[in-house]
Order: structure tokens, then C-alpha cells, then sequence
């Protein structure tokens, strides 16, 4: 276990040695804790380093059961798309725990609105390339989440942020598999083309509601016939039908600031965004999808290079 | 292969650096001064009696076997924040096997017990504070490497494809954790022929 002095000549903090000015180094402040660009004195390479947020759990209930978690997915996922956890790093007190991880300038969301060519849509063949990346990354998790989980452990229904949530989450389904992050890769298949993110809802029924209205309302799907009655569910929802090929039109130019979508591409985009979870595209068949096999060929984004 | 094993079980399917890591070596004793095979056998079979006690799942329960294992075989605060090498008193044997189990709920548990519990089954012998900071000095000396496949994927795999009933395949899937952990020399051997031999005995007794 190296000790955090690699890293820092004062073994208090965690002041980072060869810390750059620090409106650059303190990257983001995420869910579980402040993240940190910081320079591996050892190898001079620059990595990012994210502190762990204690609250008051550390003298309760001892190591938060989330960052635990967290940290043991990430150390045994390792995919070229993932980022990957170097190692972990401890402080002088056991609160101080630090992982270390591979650096990037900018997450997608930066990558959309300020990164160089922000102003004008991605081009058709770096939508590709990124939704290849995403979908390979997921499908890598998968197969090692498969041998972790248990299906009778998906219990919460607080998970995912409310835009990107599945909506058989949002009716309180209680058991779900991978299928619900597909639809949230769909949702930023969707976000990649016209870069806004597509199912702004405000709260959890307006969401459905953002939802009915793009995809349409589930009539006759056998699914949804049978979650509803089993809930008991006395809502009458408004028949929509699907607006989906009026939102992202299939070959239409940039008129609106908008990617140019193939007839495959917007074929992938209604089978990852399926209304019905049994019938949703697994990552794995997303990837045999012609979408990939035909049409234009993929190229790395222009903020990435 | 019989119906009813799901393929995520299938050790086989497994990347091979996961399935040497069942493999346990007890020579970590001779570094350990204070304890031996016996009062870790002890240990082990106490482990068994909090998961029946707090309701955990077998694969808990095996997790947590695993965790004890490796944290004592890594002689830990050689590195560690405390400084200077630190052995596992006899006392804190127990102490070691509450912090364990804890992490592997955390991991594992829809619902895990708190840090109280474990004060409460185990007799006030520890504070909370002991268990807490066994945690953290567990957690850092593994390196936060806590997801290990444990015999249970073998002992879940050899029951399904035996198609015992439920409970018959619990308390075989008990006793095999029991055996596995009370007796050092089922390590002698390959893993799965070991646990295989162990689900055969414990379904021959449960029938």
C-alpha cells in the first residue's frame, strides 16, 4: 500500500504536490468527493485524484457502504473505455482515503459545450465512435456484473438520475437488470445527437410524462398491461403516439443543429430506447448492430484528440 | 449440465486470475505468533452462527471466511498508517472476524447489519470503535481488493447441478463452509474436487 507521500510532502493533507494553480486542480466536487489533478512524482505522470467524503458515517457505521462499492466494481473492471482506479491511496488517518485514477480534461457533458467545436453538431462518424465506446464499456461491466450480482438485491428504486432513468423504474418495477442502462445510453444516443439532453423532466411525473410524449404511451404492450395491473395503478395516461421520428428525422441536415442520423442509426435508437424492457437491446446486440457495420466509418471526436 | 444453474455461477466462465485466488495457503500462520489453525477454525465456525444469526446470504458468509483469511495472511501495518509491523492478538482474533463479516455485508447485504450489532454479538468484547478501526486497517491492507470468488461459486454450482432441494442445499452449502474452513488440509488438493467431495457428504447427510 504506497503511502500518500508519493503524492505529497506533507503527509497531513493531501496538498498535492506539483499541484497546478488550484482553480485548474480541484477538478469537480462529484457525489462521494472532491476530485484533484495532481502529478505522480514517481513517473511524472499527471492522474486524478479523488478524496472520499466521510460524513459522519466514518465514526458510525465505519467505511460508507457506496464508496466501498464503488471502489471494488471499478478495481476489477478494466476495459480500454473505463476509467481505471491505479491504486488507493491512505492518508495519516484511516478518513483520509484517496483513489488515484487515470486523468481527463473534460467529461462528455464538457466535451458537448465547451470543447473545441461546441458550437456546431458532432459529426456523424464521432457519434459513432463515442457510442461504440460506451456501448463496449457497458458491455464489458455486464458480463463481470453477472458474476457479482444477484438478482434479488435490486431492491432501491433511488437509482439513476431522473433524466436518464428507465421508465419501468420510474413505475416502481423492483426488478430490473441491465436493460435499464441501456435506456440510459439510448437517452445519451439521443443527448450526442442534438446535444441537449433529450427527457428533461422536473420531477419523477413529469418525466413519464416527457417520456409518453417522445416514445408514446405503451397501449396494447403486454408488459406494461401487466405492471400496471399488478400495482393496482388507477392513472389514466393521455394516448400519445411516438414523436420520436419527428424529434430525431432520419436523415435531415443540419438545419436545426442537429447530427445527421442514417436510417440504422435512428433504428438503434428506437430499439435502445424500447418502452419495453424484455424487448430492449442488450449492449451486446447494440454493438452487432448494422448501424456499426455500415455507413460511414467511425472517427475520434474532435475534442479528443 | 443439469437445469437450473445459471451460467453467472459457471466458475469456468470465470478470467483465470479469479480462480486462482481460491486457492488459500495457511502457512500464513507461522507469522502470525499469537493465533493458529485451531482458534481460526473456532472463528470460522462462529462466522457461520452470526449469519444464521443476522439471516446473511451464504455468499456472505463465504466472502467474509475469505476476507479473514487474507487480511491475516498479510501481516498488516508493516505499510499501514499505524506503523511498524502488528500482529493479530489472540483477542482480536474475534475482532478481525466481526470487521470481515461487516465488509463483506456491505458489499453483498440488501440490507446489512449495523456496526452495533456486531458490538452486541460479540458479547461487548469489542467497542465500536475496535470493530471501526479494524475495518479501515482490513480494507487499506487488502488494498480495497474485496471482491474475491469465493468455494461458494463451486458449492452453488455443484448443488444446482445436483437439484437438491432448497433447504437441503442450505444447510449442505452451511456444512461445506464449516468443513472447508474447520480443516486446514481440505485446502490440500484442488478446490472444486475438495467442495465437490464436501456437497456430495452434506447432501448425503441432509437426504
Amino acid at each position: 500500500m504506497p503511502k500518500a507521500d508519493r503524492w505529497s510532502s506533507d503527509e497531513e493533507e493531501i496538498v498535492l504536490l506539483s499541484l497546478l494553480p488550484k482553480p485548474i486542480s480541484h477538478l469537480d466536487e462529484g457525489t462521494y468527493g472532491v476530485v484533484w489533478k495532481a502529478r505522480d512524482n514517481a513517473t511524472q505522470e499527471i492522474v486524478a485524484i479523488k478524496q472520499i467524503k466521510f460524513d459522519s458515517d466514518m465514526t458510525k457505521e465505519g467505511f460508507p457502504i457506496s464508496a466501498l462499492r464503488e471502489i471494488g466494481v471499478l478495481l476489477s473492471l478494466s476495459h480500454e473505455s473505463i476509467v481505471s482506479v491505479r491504486e488507493m491511496v491512505v492518508g495519516s488517518t484511516p478518513d483520509k482515503v484517496f483513489m488515484v485514477m487515470d486523468c481527463f480534461e473534460m467529461d462528455l457533458q464538457a466535451a458537448m459545450k465547451k470543447g473545441p467545436g461546441a458550437s456546431t453538431p458532432f459529426a456523424q462518424s464521432e457519434v459513432k465512435y463515442m457510442m461504440r465506446q460506451i456501448l463496449s464499456a457497458m458491455a464489458h461491466v455486464t458480463s463481470i456484473a453477472r458474476k457479482y450480482e444477484h438478482p434479488a438485491r435490486n431492491m432501491t428504486q433511488m437509482v439513476v438520475t431522473l433524466w436518464y432513468r428507465a421508465p419501468e423504474l420510474l413505475f416502481s418495477e423492483s426488478c430490473y437488470g441491465p436493460e435499464i442502462d441501456t435506456w440510459s445510453i439510448g437517452c445519451i444516443f439521443g443527448e450526442l445527437l442534438i446535444k441537449e439532453a433529450i427527457l428533461k423532466g422536473t420531477g419523477e411525473l413529469d418525466q413519464i410524462q416527457k417520456i409518453f410524449k417522445l416514445l408514446g404511451t405503451p397501449t396494447d404492450d403486454e408488459y406494461w398491461e401487466q405492471l400496471w395491473s399488478k400495482q393496482g395503478s388507477t392513472f389514466k395516461w393521455k394516448n400519445n403516439d411516438s414523436d420520436l421520428a419527428r424529434t430525431f428525422a432520419v436523415n435531415s441536415f443540419s438545419a436545426t443543429g442537429q447530427s445527421y442520423l442514417s436510417p440504422d442509426g435512428f433504428d438503434l435508437l428506437s430499439r435502445l430506447l424500447s418502452l419495453n424492457p424484455k424487448k430492449r437491446i442488450t449492449a451486446e446486440d447494440a454493438l452487432r448492430h448494422s448501424y456499426f457495420s455500415c455507413g460511414v466509418t467511425e472517427q475520434v471526436p474532435m475534442f479528443y484528440v | 449440465m443439469k437445469q437450473g444453474l445459471e451460467p453467472r455461477w459457471d466458475v469456468r466462465n470465470l478470467p483465470p486470475h479469479f480462480q486462482t485466488q481460491l486457492k488459500v495457503h495457511l502457512d500464513y500462520m507461522f507469522r502470525q505468533p499469537h493465533i493458529n489453525t485451531d482458534m481460526r477454525a473456532i472463528l470460522m465456525d462462529w462466522l457461520v452462527e452470526l449469519a444464521e444469526e443476522y439471516k446473511l446470504t451464504s455468499e456472505t458468509l463465504f466472502l467474509s471466511g475469505m476476507l479473514v483469511d487474507r487480511s491475516l495472511a498479510i501481516s498488516y501495518g508493516v505499510e499501514g498508517f499505524r506503523g511498524g509491523e502488528m500482529m493479530v492478538q489472540k483477542d482480536q482474533l474475534q475482532c478481525v472476524g466481526c470487521a470481515c463479516t461487516m465488509i463483506a455485508a456491505k458489499l453483498l447485504e440488501i440490507t446489512p447489519p449495523g456496526a452495533d450489532e456486531f458490538v452486541y454479538i460479540s458479547d461487548n468484547s469489542y467497542k465500536r470503535k475496535d470493530i471501526l478501526e479494524m475495518e479501515a486497517n482490513i480494507v487499506n491492507s487488502l488494498g480495497f481488493n474485496l471482491n474475491f470468488v469465493t468455494p461458494y461459486h463451486h458449492v452453488h454450482r455443484f448443488l444446482a447441478a445436483s437439484q437438491a432441494s432448497s433447504p437441503c442445499s442450505l444447510s449442505a452449502d452451511r456444512a461445506a463452509m464449516r468443513w472447508v474452513n474447520t480443516m486446514p488440509s481440505m485446502y490440500d488438493g484442488k478446490p472444486c474436487h475438495v467442495l465437490a467431495g464436501l456437497v456430495h457428504v452434506g447432501l448425503c447427510i441432509c437426504e
